[in-house]
């Protein structure tokens, strides 16, 4: 191996919050996988060696990982039935949204709709998205920008794939805001 | 023929459209630069990122980027990667993520594309491509 590639390399880092899904591999060569899959695991790249095992990461990877971007946050604001519009007590909640978003600059909003799974699909579709619209009006007149496709409606599969079709549940009437 | 023809009907209906926003700058320091179709565009948090864009660091460049499938990214010194694609529906949270890693060094910590299909987020280098499972990694290419 000479040339500039003979160091390339891959570092798995610590897991990061309990993270189920916990590798990188290889896949250059089919059938031939090399796979890293335990903190502080390297794989050299351009090369068929075993992944290497470090007694701790390198500084330069732990400086990296500083500048990560803080992770999402999020919040949940909840529905009565059928319906769309905030409810008093969820208020709160815009205000919370408010103060994440001020102490993140260039913010990147997600306000994704949800409904239990009574009623057809179609109309919690609607009902999901309309919940989404509510949410994202109030966010405008604080004066943040939300484009139009970071309203999502996302009706009534969740609660659909976990309860089964036709149960009120609360927990699904809900829009969850991602600040990120 | 039918088929081919219809898959690539279904590919323009559900594809979005290039100029699309993929993430944005969170943070930046030093000597950093987005170029886009050859253009370079200054830098600042929240500039919105789209598929095609290259970012670039200088010799004391660090930049942050956030995804919408919630992937975040660290760009170390004299780095450059390229977002060559990025889909991603963001109702049913799949998607396929592909960057290349040209020089320098980047850290990860994968989002939803990574958790929607084996290897749907890939990261390539100079003489490899690395599927993507999760979580926290950093690609480092001399």
């Amino acid at each position: 191996m000479t040339g500039a590639c003979a160091h390339d390399r891959v570092t798995l880092l610590d897991n990061e919050d309990g993270a189920q899904q916990f590798a990188v591999a290889d896949i250059t060569r089919p059938g031939q996988e090399r796979l890293i899959d335990a903190p502080a695991t390297e794989l050299r790249l351009g090369s068929t060696s075993k992944p290497k095992t470090l007694k701790k990461l390198r500084q330069s990877d732990v400086l990296l990982a500083g500048n990560l971007p803080p992770k999402a946050a999020a919040f949940s604001i909840t529905f009565p039935p059928d319906q769309s519009e905030i409810p008093a007590g969820q208020r709160g909640i815009l205000e919370q949204i408010r103060n994440e978003l001020s102490v993140r600059p260039g913010a990147q909003i997600e306000v994704a709709g949800f409904t239990d799974s009574t009623g057809d699909d179609a109309m919690n579709d609607k009902l999901s998205l309309d919940r989404a619209r509510s949410v994202v009006d109030q966010l405008r007149g604080f004066g943040f920008p939300v484009e139009p496709e970071d309203a999502v409606g996302r009706g009534e599969d969740e609660a659909k794939a976990r309860l089964g079709d036709g149960v009120s549940s609360g927990d699904y009437r809900k829009v969850i805001v991602i600040v990120r | 023929m039918r088929k081919p023809l219809a898959a690539a009907v279904i590919a323009i209906l559900v594809a979005q459209p290039a100029w699309a926003e993929i993430g944005r700058i969170k943070s930046h320091v030093g000597e950093v630069m987005v170029l886009r179709k050859g253009t370079a565009i200054a830098v600042a948090p929240g500039l919105k990122l789209e598929q095609g864009d290259v970012v670039r660091t200088g010799k004391t460049g660090r930049v942050g980027i956030a995804f919408l499938d919630n992937t975040r990214m660290a760009l170390g010194p004299a780095s450059r990667i390229t977002l060559d694609e990025f889909s991603y529906d963001r109702s049913r949270q799949t998607g396929s993520f592909v960057t290349s890693v040209n020089r320098g060094s980047l850290g990860v910590v994968s989002g939803n594309i990574a958790k929607s299909k084996r290897d749907a987020m890939r990261v390539r280098t100079p003489t490899s491509m690395l599927g993507v499972r999760g979580t926290k990694f950093v690609v480092e290419v001399k």
